[in-house]
């Protein structure tokens, strides 16, 4: 618009009078505090990547709680992680690194307050969860009359990346599986009685999140059985190390015979292994989803009380079923207020079935 | 999602960016509009409307009309696309409350804002309220995604003609440098920079070939001759510009319609921002892109002319160095050393 012009015009010679140059803001050292969810951290994955290349930070520290470390394993800038346990760790490791600048990625107010006490000059974030405060600069996401409305955190992340300037040129997350790391996953899978060359569906039934995003074992459990029938692939059914009940659950009610690693050493790089070997993954809303959007492995999500909206990228070879007709749907809850848990519960294992046959046609 | 989620067969205007490079990237929302069900009619003109029919040549286009749609989708961020559907009686406007535009939509949402001090990235000093700069494609996705409708694919799909590819031929593994623009633009390349562009391209060994639209042969042919080598001056339409980048090695553009061409063409490429964000246009692919930004205080002021006189127009450029560029195009040719036929 024509006021719009003039005003820009006015801006421009104003701000060339008063600073000349651009004021140098001159950021040496970035620590990067990284996602604590697997999921995040996966897809946080290119936004590391353009921060390290950045030729504007003469270097780049990735903080990250150390039971995460096995998820960048192998990445070209695996060497820039600072692994931490617990709050007072990551103090330490903060004034370790001494940093003049702070970049969450986490939207905890708890990443926020501990580079506030460690007092890092420079601190970037987002405006949520009332830290606002804390942050030198910040985000505040796309709202309506007040709230916050759902984007993709994927999104999320590279206009974090743009506040200190660093345009990610892909979201496309990255994780590696070398030789070794695929090696160990086959031989895992033979020392639990699968077939070397074995092609294989590979089921995560858990979620951290809580208990609203599980969906019944024994529909899992159906979806195996009616791959082996249409497709002849055996199952093999992970989790983190606490999922040992839930893979028990899905083993235990499949007709056919599937490899269950509820016994075997589990740990994050298994799972790249596993992800990378597979036909296809079945999964919850869960982390392992993003290991298949990283090797490009087709992948079923069963999605309950989430914002599709939240997870919408890297989609093409993966397939989302939820129940969109549900009024308490979606609801962020970890267990399901209303006990019917119906956004899982009214999914059932034709359409799942349905999805994975499309989806493992688009390969 | 803001409000109810589209119904499949809703009739739905979809408002096109003006700008071409804005327009080619959200083809990806509106190709998920199509397969979702939606009866689509596409309100674009020019070079826009030209594209888009190529590619959707099934959809109608027109404006919006409140008898014939139910939903308007505005892609285009100005005040006038939301009053326009506003006028026209359009029941149901969604899109981004931009330019005090808000009370004008029935699904808005405020865009994403930065805050704090001094902005770290190519924000002006002191310039607010700042609006984050964010990348169109990204806002088209989540526009439609409010909407109940989701994309899918994220790299635009447009495909140059048959004839146009075998006139591309001719130029297969040239340089090519874009030098069109708008007469007085303060985003083209300024002919004294373009001619030293050329000119250190072609000392590094690069066969050159400058292109520009038909209307911009003024602008091409006056930075041209700043060069010290002729080098060939091609014009062709949209469809044959994205058929000569399928087969250029490298290309050489300020931020435009150009580099979202080569982009979707996968050329490999070098850009110079001058009074413009690349935050707001990073293109699907940009892995293959250097891009060059200027630093000094006033950019990006993003503003068609610049508005400063005497020795400080166009200072945005001078902070530019056309033989880093030359640099750039020599390392960013080994990604595409023989375009396959």
């Amino acid at each position: 618009m024509l006021a719009t012009g003039r005003l820009r015009t006015i801006q421009g010679r104003m701000n060339a009078a008063r600073h000349g140059r651009r004021p140098a803001h001159e950021l040496r050292h970035l620590w990067v505090r990284a996602p604590n969810w697997v999921g995040d951290l996966v897809m946080a994955t290119p936004v590391l990547e353009a921060l390290v290349g950045s030729s504007r930070f003469e270097r780049v520290s990735i903080g990250l709680r150390s039971h995460l470390a096995g998820v960048v394993e192998g990445l070209p800038w695996a060497d820039r992680v600072v692994t931490f346990k617990g709050a007072r760790d990551e103090m330490a490791a903060l004034a370790r690194a001494a940093p003049d600048g702070a970049l969450l990625l986490t939207n905890s107010f708890s990443a926020a307050l501990r580079v506030w006490r460690a007092g890092v000059p420079l601190r970037a974030g987002t405006a949520l969860g009332g830290r606002g405060m804390l942050l030198t600069h910040r985000l505040v996401p796309p709202s309506r009359e007040g709230r916050r409305v759902p984007i993709p955190t994927a999104h999320l992340l590279a206009d974090l990346a743009g506040l200190v300037g660093v345009t990610v040129p892909d979201l496309a997350p990255r994780l590696a599986a070398d030789a070794g790391v695929r090696a160990r996953a086959r031989a895992v899978l033979v020392e639990h009685g699968a077939a070397a060359d074995a092609r294989f569906v590979l089921c995560a039934p858990g979620a951290a999140f809580g208990a609203a995003k599980l969906w019944p074992p024994e529909r899992f459990a159906a979806v195996l059985d009616r791959l082996f029938d249409e497709q002849g692939w055996i199952g093999v059914v992970t989790g983190a190390p606490s999922e040992g009940p839930q893979i028990a659950a899905v083993v235990d009610a499949c007709r056919h015979p599937v490899v269950s690693l509820a016994k075997a050493e589990r740990d994050l790089a298994l799972l790249r292994g596993l992800v990378s070997e597979c036909e296809l993954l079945v999964v919850g809303d869960s982390g392992p989803r993003w290991f298949a959007a990283a090797f490009d492995v087709p992948c079923v999500s069963i999605m309950g009380p989430n914002f599709p909206e939240l997870t919408a990228t890297s989609l093409e070879r993966a397939r989302i079923v939820r129940r969109d007709d549900l009024e308490c749907s979606p609801c962020l809850r970890r267990v399901c207020p209303l006990e019917h848990h119906a956004c899982m519960r009214e999914i059932g294992v034709d359409e799942v079935v349905a999805a994975a046959l499309d989806v493992v046609g688009t390969r | 999602m803001l409000g109810s989620a589209l119904p499949r067969g809703a009739r739905v205007v979809v408002s096109l960016p003006r700008w071409i490079g804005d327009a080619l990237e959200v083809e990806p929302a509106v190709a998920a509009l199509v397969e979702h069900g939606a009866a689509l009619t596409l309100d674009a003109d020019g070079g826009v409307r030209q594209l888009y029919r190529a590619r959707f040549p099934e959809l109608a286009f027109g404006e919006p009309d409140g008898a014939r749609h139910d939903v308007a989708v505005l892609f285009r961020g100005s005040f006038r696309s939301a009053w326009r559907a506003w006028r026209a009686g359009v029941p149901r406007r969604a899109g981004l409350e931009s330019d005090a535009r808000g009370w004008l939509l029935t699904d808005g949402a405020r865009p994403a804002l930065e805050r704090g001090a001094v902005p770290l990235g190519l924000g002006r000093a002191r310039a607010w309220p700042r609006r984050l700069p964010r990348s169109v494609a990204a806002e088209a996705v989540e526009l439609v995604g409010w909407l109940g409708v989701t994309v899918r694919r994220r790299r635009p799909r447009f495909e140059a003609s048959p004839a146009a590819r075998a006139a591309a031929e001719a130029h297969r593994g040239a340089t090519l440098v874009n030098l069109g623009s708008r007469a007085g633009s303060a985003k083209g390349f300024p002919p004294e920079f373009a001619g030293r562009l050329v000119d250190a391209l072609v000392a590094r060994g690069h066969r050159v070939v400058a292109v520009c639209a038909p209307q911009e042969h003024g602008v091409a042919a006056a930075a041209l001759a700043r060069a010290t080598t002729p080098v060939p001056l091609v014009e062709p339409d949209l469809v044959g510009l994205l058929a000569l980048f399928e087969v250029a090695r490298v290309v050489v553009t300020p931020d435009g319609g150009a580099r979202h061409m080569a982009a979707i063409a996968g050329a490999p490429r070098v850009v110079a921002f001058a009074p413009t964000d690349p935050r707001h246009s990073v293109p699907a692919g940009g892995a293959l892109e250097r891009a060059f930004t200027a630093d000094i205080a006033c950019s990006p002021c993003h503003a068609e002319r610049c508005p400063l006189d005497g020795a400080e127009h166009l200072a945005c450029w001078s902070t530019l160095d056309p033989e880093n560029l030359a640099d750039a195009a020599d390392s960013r040719a080994s990604l595409r050393p023989c375009p396959p036929a």
